[in-house]
């Protein structure tokens, strides 16, 4: 078929909002682009230089200098620079004065005479405090804070005291990010000691500590406008971890769910990845919301996460999304295999595979004869090609649910026993329903091979099966197989 | 992208902001030549004409004729005159004088012919709506093989699949599209 049958060429008037919309789909490689790129530079230096060229011929006895525009932008931005700067510089006034104010100014210098720090501990970028007044709120300190109790932190001289005995009384927990490998320390309000934990299980590491930490800590204002709550829940084995779970607002890596209701599964499940959610989906019924639709999602809208944390669908599935048998099919035509399972509201996608099945016959289906379903839901059916080509088998599975994988980034590898041959297939979007099929080529009968499949995001590789290839007579039998299972590994 | 974000990436230097516009509006602007030059002129003619575009589109922004906020719609326009430009210089095309008074003059259509004007803009129109439904990559296999003209290696390469499964794909696809555009009534 060529375009003309296609008839794309009426692409040719598109209007701007259709150029767009063409545009998305990266009309070049990256080769052809640069190409291009500098193509552009050496055309924009041919002319600019004829320009100034030919402006020096015309103009006599008058020097003329033209700034050109990269100047006016440069000298711009300076000055913005500039402004900036003054900002911080106000900003660090600022906070040295309200450091006096917190502290007497005498006590603290011998610690920061303290020769040279011996901090132990990892790297302070965000904090989040739960101390007994507010527990089990915490509250998360803002960068002036942050900045302030980590030069605190730094000033001291770290001991590991030899009879280090867990004192009673009151202990201050911060919770530190440190990129995303987090730890905690325990500031005991008793002796002053503080505990760094990795893990909320683990046995801490103590350290002597010092009363200006206490102090310090003691002195950030506790306003209930800024509480996080719910973000240790007790429940968590670990909870040096899990207050990251939940993120304040306004943190760069945090968002929150969008609100999803009634909007279609797909372009919900888009707008997650977007969010840099992952997402699973559970089918519900519903009266209100039609089929394919969301009904909700768990955590609900505004709920704020982090990045990776996975957010789950609720789709509809209408309210008569009621359980019947999948009929065989096997050896019927596949159009009327087609309208029997209309009457039973499956989507039906087939696929054409080789086979000595007369044309058209249905010779493989999925899910199988007799598996429960819900209505509505997809139906492969595999229909003969009529006839089979030797040396060809086409090897196929059904992709059993959701991945929530983006696409073009699975493969499937065969590998064969004895000649240790292996056979590369890249395959593209894992839809739930979608028939994945592999054309393999080969000679022989009897041949034993493996199938593995892997996933580029996850790094991951699982077994599909083991399956014995007859490719004198385009078959396979197989020996074991687990594609559910496989495709749970990969996850 | 506006012309103010424009400035900040020219902060450094003027090759970054050439970049940045280059690498902004490349889609957009190969798209409206490929389209417009599809028919008749060369690879090598077209990379022209996008190269010249953006040595046009650098040097009035230069001069500060781009004005401010968002500069797309000047971008389009340049990147149409001179498609049209390269156009007629391939295809020599001579517009025909026919005098007013001549009897010929009665039968030349008025060149906006309204209902096949919104016919086809509807037609485009669901034509890319069903390529699109179509999900990647197999939307991408087919504007790349069927509009782009480009073969199943260079699309392997776009979408990183081996060419034998985008030919599978692409097959499957059209299929796909095929049904449904009978399903609308638009092909036989």
């Amino acid at each position: 078929m060529n375009d003309k049958e296609l008839g794309l060429d009426v692409f040719e008037m598109a209007d701007d909002e259709e150029i767009k919309r063409i545009a998305a789909d990266c009309p070049a490689s990256p080769e052809e682009k640069e190409r291009m790129f500098k193509l552009s530079q050496k055309i924009y230096n041919e002319r600019t230089n004829e320009s100034n060229e030919a402006h020096a011929d015309e103009v006599s006895g008058v020097e003329q200098y033209k700034k050109p525009i990269w100047h006016k932008i440069v000298s711009a931005a300076a000055a913005l620079a500039l402004v900036a700067g003054l900002g911080t510089g106000g900003y660090f006034l600022a906070r040295n004065k309200g450091a006096d104010n917190h502290f007497a100014s005498g006590e603290d210098s011998q610690v920061q005479e303290a020769a040279e720090s011996n901090y132990p501990f990892g790297e302070i970028d965000r904090v989040r405090m739960i101390s007994p007044a507010i527990a089990p709120a915490a509250i998360e300190f803002e960068p002036g804070q942050v900045s302030e109790l980590t030069s605190w932190l730094d000033k001291l001289s770290w001991e590991e005291p030899e009879n280090a005995e867990m004192p009673d009384g009151e202990y201050i927990m911060l919770y530190i990010y440190n990129n995303g490998d987090p730890y905690m320390l325990s500031v005991s309000l008793m002796d002053n000691s503080i505990r760094y934990y990795k893990s909320s299980n683990d046995e801490p590491k103590v350290y002597s500590g010092s009363e200006v930490i206490s102090r310090f800590l003691n002195t950030i204002e506790l306003e209930p406008d800024i509480y996080l709550y719910d973000i240790a829940d007790i429940s968590e084995d670990d909870t040096v971890s899990a207050v990251w779970k939940y993120v304040h607002m306004g943190s760069k890596d945090g968002f929150s769910v969008p609100d999803l209701y009634y909007k279609k599964a797909d372009l919900a499940k888009q707008e997650l990845r977007e969010l840099g959610f992952e997402y699973k989906v559970v089918k519900i019924e519903s009266t209100e919301v039609q089929p394919d639709y969301v009904v909700k999602t768990e955590p609900k809208a505004g709920t704020e996460l982090r990045k990776g944390n996975t957010v789950t669908l609720y789709v509809s599935m209408g309210s008569e999304g009621e359980n019947v048998t999948v009929d065989d099919y096997i050896g019927k035509m596949a159009e009327d295999a087609s309208v029997m399972a209309g009457y039973k509201n499956f989507k039906v996608y087939t696929y054409e595979i080789p086979s000595n099945e007369p044309q058209g016959t249905v010779v493989e289906q999925y899910p199988k004869a007799g598996a429960k379903a819900v209505s509505g839901e997809n139906l492969t059916l595999f229909t003969s090609k009529g006839g089979f080509t030797a040396g060809e088998i086409t090897y196929k599975f059904v992709v059993p649910h959701d991945t929530g994988f983006v696409n073009g980034s699975s493969t499937v590898e065969f590998v064969f026993e004895g000649n240790g041959n292996t056979s590369n297939e890249m395959i593209g979007i894992l839809d739930p329903g979608t028939a994945i099929i592999c054309n393999l080529k080969g000679e022989g009968s009897g041949i034993k091979a493996i199938a593995y499949i892997s996933e580029l995001n996850t790094n991951k590789r699982a077994e599909l099966g083991h399956y014995i290839f007859d490719f004198d007579n385009g078959t396979y039998t197989i020996e074991e197989e687990d594609i559910e299972g496989a495709f749970e590994a990969i996850k | 992208m506006t012309n103010e974000e424009l400035q900040n990436a020219a902060r450094e230097s003027k090759e970054k902001a050439q970049r940045a516009i280059f690498d902004q509006y490349f889609s957009y602007v190969y798209t409206i030549i490929f389209s417009k030059l599809r028919s008749c002129a060369s690879r090598e003619d077209i990379e022209e004409c996008v190269g010249d575009v953006f040595s046009d589109i650098y040097i009035y922004y230069e001069e500060n004729k781009a004005g401010n906020g968002d500069i797309s719609g000047f971008v389009g326009t340049v990147a149409r005159r001179k498609a049209i430009n390269v156009f007629n210089r391939i295809t020599r095309r001579s517009v025909p004088a026919v005098s007013v008074d001549s009897e010929e003059a009665a039968d030349i259509e008025a060149p906006d012919n309204t209902v096949e004007t919104v016919e086809r803009r509807e037609l485009r129109s669901t034509l890319l709506s069903c390529i699109e439904r179509l999900g990647e990559p197999d939307s991408t296999i087919i504007m790349q093989k069927y509009f782009f003209d480009r073969s199943s290696k260079e699309i392997g390469e776009l979408v990183s699949m081996t060419p034998e499964n985008v030919r599978v794909r692409s097959g499957r696809a059209l299929d796909k599209l095929r049904k449904q555009l009978e399903k609308l009534g638009i092909k036989e």
